[in-house]
């Protein structure tokens, strides 16, 4: 009797610590909505945690005329869509013979991918900067594209080279028997095999990508060229006490990200424990 | 002699191919390894002979040799608070989001938690929008007038710094790395919650029957049980740690004066706000050599036990 009762009030306890926690968790975000919701009137009136009275929803249309955030939307899609294409064709290709291919110096060029997924960005950003300069790439959209396609090929290739390696080699021995091309055998029975890590692997490309900031922030200068996480944060310094405006911005720039959470959840928890999971 | 080496050579090098190297693998690797090392290998190289002049980004570079990192260490108190800053935040990041993420990770699987998937959901939440908007937020909850953390405060009657969070020199590494940890913590608990699911049951219900508690368990089960997943999580932890960028950057600029000044940042300001190219250069090295030592010295100890 005691023992279930005991037992009892560890559960509940349980029960109201992870509560509490996902609870504070979330609270910014809540915060920010019922925020974006207000006029500053009627923050200046009741403070930041009351309710909103009358629900406004104007601080939602007006936020893409006061902000270019339709633009930074687009910048933003397209140098994740090109990114994220190149770096899956490129991965694919590049992890391919780490996996089945016997070659010389294969030490060297895998010791380069483990060097890149160790290295700070800062290390490479200075000379990155005026030889994207000197190529007169600097402001335009490649400057963000070229560099972050380099950037994740030694995660992708390392995580590809990883699930390849579980792929049973004599698989390919007899495809090459009866005269499959390597380039055949990558496209018509590695990839399908890889369905799941691919999937990943794009959402957790894409994901990065997206949310880069230090790298726009010191390659872009053009507001019309501006990534969504550089354009909000240069919108904060210009609205600052405007925090409805400042909290519309904040969640529609987190919107795509939210969404995609959603929808790809599995993927996004699968592609994230990939990376810290497999040695 | 010329023609006699010319045979002894191609055997030394015949001996030490494999059986059949590919050529066609070489192609396979040219677009990832073209890109590689075009914009990463290449500039780091450049990092490293930048780091040794005197450089203002425009007029020709003048060599001086180690002179920038000596002058790092000796004359530059905004460097000096920087790595402060960064060892004590990869001191923090690297324990306090792994031992929170063991906890919520042993509470949901041992405690049999319903509904795991909802707090994973929960917790990770903050991981997945950029630290941008994060940070964004975040400034907003630490503002001394507007912010909710002071309303809350006020309406507890709880005594608060006047000057916010952000504003306050001795408070703003704190308030910065709450972001962090909030950021964070759903990460590791996500990974630690998979990684225990993986943990025989066995071996808890064996140590339930010699008599240990909830605690015994979590001590001689589940950490056991994890030790390479913390070992690569604390890894993880502290190489982010190290390049903290964007949270500073949001919100305090490394402000109030340089009080929230990070390596990374330090990095930046030299670079491309001061044009002092040659210290931020020789900043990024000690950087990047300060992450290899720290992650290969964990990897020691965590194999020498």
């Amino acid at each position: 009797m005691t023992m279930t009762r005991s037992s009892l009030i560890r559960r509940i306890l349980v029960y109201a610590v992870m509560t509490c926690t996902a609870l504070l968790t979330i609270a910014p975000f809540l915060l920010i909505i019922s925020t974006s919701l207000k006029t500053t009137d009627e923050i200046n009136i009741y403070g930041p945690l009351s309710l909103p009275h009358v629900v406004h929803w104007d601080n939602y249309s007006r936020i893409w005329e006061v902000g270019k955030f339709l633009t930074y939307y687009k910048n933003s899609v397209i140098v994740t869509a090109v990114v994220v294409l190149f770096v899956i064709v490129f991965s694919l290709l590049g992890a391919y013979p780490f996996a089945y291919m016997k070659f010389r110096a294969k030490g060297i060029f895998f010791l380069i991918v483990l060097w890149g997924l160790t290295i700070p960005l800062d290390l490479i950003i200075i000379p990155l900067f005026n030889n994207l300069k000197s190529m007169g790439l600097l402001n335009t959209i490649w400057s963000l594209i070229l560099p972050q396609i380099a950037m994740s090929i030694p995660f992708a290739i390392f995580l590809l080279r990883g699930f390849m390696k579980d792929i049973p080699n004599a698989l390919l021995e007899s495809a090459r028997m009866d005269g499959s091309t390597e380039m055949k055998n990558l496209y018509y029975i590695i990839m399908p095999m890889l369905y799941a890590p691919l999937v990943s692997l794009i959402v957790f490309t894409a994901i990065g990508t997206w949310n880069n900031f230090m790298l726009p922030t010191i390659l872009i200068q053009n507001d019309h060229l501006r990534t969504l996480p550089v354009g909000l944060n240069y919108f904060q310094t210009k609205f600052t006490m405007n925090y409805p405006m400042i909290a519309t911005a904040a969640i529609v720039s987190a919107l795509p990200a939210a969404i995609t959470y959603i929808v790809f959840q599995r993927n996004i928890l699968s592609g994230a424990m990939v990376g810290a999971l497999k040695e | 002699m010329k023609q006699e080496a010319i045979p002894y050579l191609k055997r030394i090098i015949k001996r030490r191919s494999p059986e059949k190297t590919n050529p066609l693998a070489y192609l396979f690797l040219l677009p990832a390894f073209a890109m590689v090392i075009w914009f990463m290998v290449w500039p780091a190289m450049q990092t490293f002979y930048i780091s040794m002049t005197n450089w203002d980004g425009i007029s020709p570079k003048r060599f001086v040799g180690m002179q920038n990192y000596i002058h790092l260490f000796t004359d530059e108190p905004m460097f000096a608070k920087a790595i402060k800053n960064t060892l004590l935040w990869v001191l923090g990041g690297a324990t306090v989001p792994v031992w929170l993420g063991l906890v919520f990770a042993n509470l949901l699987v041992r405690g049999k938690v319903k509904f795991t998937k909802w707090y994973q959901l929960g917790f990770f939440f903050p991981q997945i929008i950029s630290s941008v908007i994060a940070a964004v937020i975040w400034k907003w909850i630490y503002d001394p007038t507007f912010g909710p953390l002071s309303a809350i405060l006020d309406k507890l009657g709880i005594a608060r710094p006047v000057a916010g969070w952000l504003g306050n020199p001795d408070l703003v590494m704190i308030a910065l790395f709450v972001i962090f940890v909030w950021g964070s913590f759903g990460y590791t608990t996500m990974i630690f919650t998979a990684a225990l699911q993986g943990v025989d049951s066995q071996l808890y219900d064996a140590a339930n029957i010699d008599g240990c508690g909830a605690w015994g368990q979590f001590r001689h089960v589940s950490i056991p049980g994890l030790r390479q997943t913390i070992t690569t999580v604390v890894i993880l932890m502290t190489i982010g740690s190290f390049s903290v960028f964007d949270i500073v950057m949001a919100t305090t600029k490394g402000g109030p004066g340089y009080s929230s000044y990070v390596i990374s940042y330090y990095v930046y300001t030299q670079g491309f706000i001061v044009n002092r190219l040659g210290f931020a250069a020789a900043a990024s090295i000690l950087l990047t050599v300060f992450i290899l030592i720290v992650s290969r010295s964990i990897i020691l100890i965590r194999e020498k036990d």
